[in-house]
């Protein structure tokens, strides 16, 4: 193969070599070293005919030649090997980083005859690699797998930790996208199409080879198992075939490393996700006075329970792994300046801010606009319906403000005027009852007041709904639902019967009014 | 002939040197140098002296302070002439002699010396080796001791050890020779090889005073005339005379007019001096040809060696190689050579002497000089010529 000079030289699988004269774009399609003094190596370049091997096979040979060993002395020897160098088709001479002072008309010589010139610090090894790089072989490749095959055995179990072994041993830092190929981890510039490219690939390429801003971006997807595919990746300035295949065998090794290390944080993340669940759970259940063994593991856990909390609830509105997006939670409410415990709800989280002293209005007016905040900064992750509790202390209190977030939370859903977040603190008489209305008490008991009227068409309860909110006019009634005055008034008379009730009485109408609110407030849910 | 033979041969001839020939048939047309002739002496002798020999400048004015006090008859080399020759020479640092400057009785004294040991009287003397100081030297000796000059040297250029003079072949019987130091020291070797002469009196030289003048000899004038290089000394004249008339003109003209080669020009970009083990001090110079971009790299000991263009060698000792200023066409010594100084770079034929035999060009070629390199084609030859 062929490949630019400068390009071999930025190589990270090469030891360290510099240019010092003449051309960065010669072409180098061959890598031969050489022992002996220059004279040695000199006489031989001038004595090797077409077709035995030896090094300056004819014009078109593009060969870089290494000296192996150190020259003594840049003199009129040099210029020699220069000399026939260049008439041998030897585009480019290496030699060892030595004692021997290369001088400008080492140099101008070397310009002249347009032979590159490369010092490298470790010849020999120079040489091998550069043979690696430029032949057809697989070595390289498999020294890569196995160097990358290392590291996940002997890396610890941490991702960072394990991403830094292998931008280590890859010689590039790694690039680590989701799965909409949005960086994660290093950068790189995908724009819109790019990024349809690499995710049109998952599944059908083992790989994929971009080009983007500064190179070439050569990514292999991540698969766990578990969670959305991943892309692990590295951006190539240089455009070498076999740097190619070598990054890539490298990186598909490393896509199984970095997949592992993500199945176990995962394991430990729904690990302690359920510990915290179960532990609230227990908490709620204790009541007023929790067992002095789950009191000690919550203090383990670092929750606060005797000082004064704000509870906070997040009820998603789409499906979402709750688990791995806890640390997004967390992160959005610290960047509020709220530190708030995290823990995992089936539909979502809830949080609790807790402090040594009782807030006053004006924090508590404070906090709640930082929540707010948080939800709004979390909305293109996910997006949530947020109720907030008043102001409690202690265990018994911690459990009741977490209650009324999730009142609060529920009310949230119905309200999108309002962002879709609640406060407790701010809700009026009629918002407090609504969000009554769905509490887990009372919506069996709505559910069974209302019973009857759900079997058939639903008229019945979409006309008691609309005749309490109408203050019983049968006229309003009857505009609402565009029905005929007397079929409101038939209706009627049909759910008292049917209920055994009599809508005269207040008592009545409020709690049938409260009861039609369950089933507005969840429209798409069956009514039975 | 075993040494005590040829000493008492020697001896047999003392008396003789009023039957040297004293009416010569040199190159110069006089057979004569007189003080208008040592500009020209001094400045061919400089770019014979291939960057090394000593700078002449110092000893030119001493020479000029004699003014017309100064006149050495030339003898020919082949000249039908018997008596005894002594060579003449100085060896140690030139650059000390700057410094500690001759006081006119060191080079006499070498002459006396060898007398005085062999009982033979020497009737005329020739320079060791016609680049730089020494044929000045010579040359003022022969004037004040009123002896004639041979137009003869033993290198065609200038050399850093004895052993590479033309009369040290390897058949040479071993010579009588004198030094006398810079401090007044006389060291007088008897039987001695050219290495003895070098162990002996660089030794003597490091002890006292940095440098010595030395004679050689006495010397038949059948060795001189087989083992000498001929007509240097008119040669230095007739270099220094074309060198006076190039002045400010073109340097091609002078290449041509000496029946040499301009080998390249440049700016001096790169000059790298280090201690040698075989040379005492060792140069690599390279020029950059702005106009063609050519690379020029001058090897040197002591004297210029070898020249490469573009990698590729071109010339090689015993070729003459010069280095001018390309401005004023003045020799520049090695020692002198400055980064960004324009030079050309000239070459002249060497002595024939030393390319009829491979064993002498063992003794002149770049090998000799520790750099190594095969000897190249004298300038003009044939290419593919053998040396």
């Amino acid at each position: 193969m062929t490949a630019r000079l400068a390009q071999l030289l930025t190589l990270p699988s090469l030891p360290a070599a510099r240019l010092v004269a003449g051309a960065a774009d010669a072409q180098i399609v061959d890598v031969r070293g050489d022992v002996g003094t220059v004279d040695e190596v000199s006489w031989r370049i001038a004595r090797s005919a077409p077709g035995d091997g030896a090094p300056g096979r004819g014009k078109d040979t593009a060969l870089m030649l290494v000296l192996l060993t150190p020259v003594a002395r840049f003199d009129y020897r040099f210029d020699v090997l220069l000399r026939r160098c260049a008439a041998a088709g030897v585009t480019a001479l290496a030699v060892a980083e030595g004692q021997a002072r290369l001088g400008p008309g080492t140099d101008a010589l070397a310009r002249r005859l347009n032979v590159a010139l490369v010092v490298a610090e470790d010849a020999w090894e120079f040489s091998v690699r550069l043979t690696d790089v430029l032949g057809a072989g697989d070595v390289p490749a498999a020294r890569a797998a196995l160097d990358v095959a290392a590291v996940g055995l002997e890396a610890g179990l941490g991702l960072e930790e394990t991403f830094d072994e292998l931008d280590r041993t890859v010689g590039y830092p790694l690039v680590f996208l989701d799965s909409a190929a949005r960086p994660l981890r290093g950068s790189v510039s995908l724009d819109e199409d790019r990024r349809r490219d690499l995710t049109g690939l998952a599944g059908r390429r083992p790989q994929a080879c971009l080009p983007v801003t500064g190179g070439e971006l050569v990514a292999v997807p991540v698969s766990t198992g578990i969670g959305p595919r991943t892309w692990l990746g590295v951006v190539l300035p240089a455009q070498v075939p076999s740097e190619r295949a070598v990054v890539t065998a490298a990186l598909r090794v490393a896509s199984v490393v970095v997949g592992h290390r993500l199945t176990l944080t995962r394991l430990v993340e729904e690990r302690d996700a359920r510990y915290r669940t179960s532990m609230l759970d227990e908490l709620r259940a204790a009541g007023p006075s929790p067992s002095p063994s789950l009191v000690q593991r919550t203090i383990v856990a670092g929750w606060r329970l005797d000082e004064w909390h704000i509870g906070v609830r997040l009820v998603a509105r789409e499906a979402a792994d709750f688990v791995a997006l806890r640390g997004d939670v967390g992160s959005a409410f610290r960047t509020e300046g709220l530190e708030a415990e995290v823990v995992e709800q089936l539909d979502g989280w809830v949080l609790w801010i807790s402090s040594p002293a009782e807030p006053g209005p004006a924090l508590i007016r404070k906090i709640a606009a930082q929540i707010r905040r948080a939800q709004v900064a979390l909305r293109p992750t996910i997006e949530t319906n947020v109720g907030v509790g008043s102001v409690q202390s202690g265990a018994a209190g911690l459990i009741r403000t977490l209650g009324e977030a999730g009142d609060a939370a529920r009310v949230a859903a119905g309200r999108p005027e309002a962002g879709h977040f609640v406060h407790v603190d701010r809700l009026g008489l009629a918002q407090l009852l609504l969000a009554w209305t769905q509490t887990d008490t009372f919506q069996p008991a709505a559910r069974q007041l209302l019973g009857p009227l759900a079997s058939g068409s639903g008229d019945l309860l979409k006309t008691l709904a609309a005749y309490l909110d109408a203050e019983s006019s049968l006229a309003e009634t009857s505009a609402i639902l565009g029905v005929h005055r007397n079929t409101v008034a038939d209706r009627i008379a049909r759910i008292e019967r049917i209920l055994g009730v009599d809508l005269t009485d207040p008592e009545t109408r409020l709690a049938l009014h409260l009861a039609t609110r369950t089933f507005r407030i969840e429209p798409g849910r069956p009514s039975r | 002939m075993t040494a005590a033979d040829q000493t008492s041969a020697w001896y047999g001839a003392e008396g003789d040197d009023g039957a040297m020939g004293r009416k010569g048939n040199g190159t110069l047309r006089s057979g004569r140098i007189t003080a208008v002739d040592l500009g020209a002496l001094s400045a061919g002798a400089a770019l014979l002296g291939c960057g090394g020999g000593g700078r002449v400048d110092n000893m030119l004015s001493v020479l000029l302070a004699l003014g017309s006090g100064f006149a050495v008859d030339l003898l020919p080399p082949d000249a039908d002439a018997s008596g005894f020759v002594a060579a003449i020479g100085l060896i140690g640092s030139t650059t000390v002699m700057e410094e500690k400057m001759p006081s006119g009785r060191e080079l006499p004294a070498t002459v006396t010396a060898i007398e005085q040991w062999t009982g033979l009287r020497i009737g005329a003397v020739m320079p060791a080796q016609v680049g730089g100081l020494t044929s000045l030297a010579t040359a003022s000796l022969a004037s004040q001791l009123g002896l004639r000059l041979v137009d003869a040297d033993l290198e065609g250029r200038a050399t850093p050890r004895l052993d590479q003079l033309t009369i040290f072949g390897p058949d040479t019987a071993p010579v009588t020779a004198a030094a006398v130091t810079s401090s007044g020291l006389t060291v007088l070797v008897s039987d001695a090889t050219p290495s003895d002469l070098e162990t002996v009196w660089r030794d003597a030289i490091a002890h006292s005073g940095g440098w010595a003048a030395f004679a050689i000899g006495p010397l038949s004038m059948t060795q001189v005339r087989e083992n000498s290089i001929h007509g240097s000394v008119s040669r230095a004249v007739t270099v220094g005379r074309a060198l006076a008339a190039a002045a400010g003109s073109d340097v091609g003209a002078l290449a041509a007019s000496l029946g040499g080669t301009v080998v390249s020009r440049g700016r001096v970009i790169d000059i790298e001096r280090y201690e040698d083990r075989v040379n005492f001090v060792a140069n690599s110079i390279v020029a950059l040809d702005a106009d063609t971009g050519a690379v020029t790299r001058l090897e040197a000991s002591s004297e210029y060696v070898l020249v490469l263009v573009d990698g590729e060698p071109k010339v090689s000792a015993p070729t003459v190689i010069a280095v001018l200023d390309s401005r004023m066409l003045k020799p520049i010594a090695t020692v002198d050579v400055r980064i960004g100084a324009d030079i050309v770079v000239l070459a002249l034929p060497g002595a024939n002497w030393w390319r009829a035999d491979p064993e002498r060009l063992r003794r002149t070629g770049p090998r000799a000089y520790g750099i190594d390199s095969d000897v190249l084609p004298e300038i003009g030859a044939a290419p593919g010529a053998h040396p």
